[in-house]
């Protein structure tokens, strides 16, 4: 049993050790049955594959109740949040339309700004069917809805690394418009497939993932 | 109504390992020799499946001495029909699709 002495097998523990640090308290004998099977893998190079796996474990794990409502949200607060995230960018969009109509931009132009807003009014649509009419969405409007957001994103943070390079109070201005119209819908966007998720696995029995 | 989803092929191949001995009690380092799996992804499966009452583990004190107790796993009834329920649907559409997921 000389590989007990080694220095791999020390950080193993080392390792195994700081699993069982980061896994949450409701995982805690899991982190043990980890830390265990190290003290009986036969050599120092399994104890340090193993003591790896089990970070990437407790990491996971950490990560999963980072999923967990805390308490429930009434109705009424979350239609307010999806309004306050959705409705700027939804004027935006009715504006691009209007400006889109009047020639003010070629086709192409106004073809992409129109695409860059138009999770405003879909991703409205699609919240007041979930919040407020308690419909569920399914995978490929999900995706959907995910796609929009970081093609938003994408759009308004190449026009905000444009134009970053003005004045300060320029970029101050970019800042907040980037946090209106891009960052605001997409945590938006988040949150509504956060609910969806939820509602669905309400009613179909969770699946282990692997 | 409740319906079980299809399980990932990491979980069905821990399943088909489980299936071998449904009534042993196996520990994860044996089961992580049997399938391949890394216990980062092994021990995951493992929490989901005994959170669903498919799994049953105890601490079993170690034949070694000075070693600690470990954890050991074993199939629920309820675990052995969603196995067997699972492994057939695979069986089913491994036949009807070439590629299929475990092979």
């Amino acid at each position: 049993m000389t590989h007990r002495r080694s220095l791999a097998w020390r950080v193993a523990l080392g390792l195994a050790a700081h699993a069982a640090r980061i896994v949450p308290p409701e995982r805690r004998e899991w982190s043990q049955a980890m830390i265990a099977e190290v003290d009986h893998l036969p050599s120092a190079g399994a104890a340090m594959r193993w003591a790896i796996g089990c970070v990437f474990a407790g990491y996971i794990e950490r990560m999963r109740t980072l999923n967990h409502p805390i308490g429930h949200v009434a109705r009424w607060v979350l239609s307010l949040e999806m309004l306050i995230c959705f409705v700027p960018i939804t004027f935006l969009f009715v504006g691009v339309i209007f400006s889109a109509m009047r020639g003010v931009w070629p086709p192409a132009t106004a073809l992409r700004y129109a695409s860059a807003t138009l999770i405003g009014p879909i991703g409205l649509v699609i919240s007041a069917l979930v919040v407020v009419f308690r419909q569920t969405i399914g995978r490929v409007t999900r995706t959907a809805l995910c796609l929009l957001a970081a093609w938003t994103s994408v759009s308004y943070l190449s026009l905000a690394l444009k134009y970053a390079g003005g004045r300060l109070p320029d970029r101050w201005q970019i800042f907040q418009i980037f946090v209106l119209v891009a960052v605001l819908p997409t945590l938006a966007v988040a949150h509504l497939v956060f609910i969806a998720d939820e509602a669905r696995t309400s009613r179909v029995v969770p699946e282990p993932h692997g | 109504m409740q319906r079980n989803r299809r399980a990932s092929a990491h979980t069905l191949s821990l399943l088909n390992a489980m299936m071998e001995q449904p009534r042993a009690w196996q520990y994860g380092y044996e089961l992580a020799q049997i399938t391949e799996l890394k216990s980062g992804t092994l021990y995951p499966i493992l929490m989901r499946l005994c959170d669903r009452k498919l799994l049953e583990s105890k601490w079993q004190p170690s034949s070694s001495q000075g070693r600690p107790p470990r954890h050991m796993y074993r199939l629920t009834a309820n675990g052995t029909a969603f196995a067997k329920e699972q492994l057939a649907n695979t069986n089913r559409s491994n036949s009807r699709e070439p590629l299929g997921r475990l092979a």
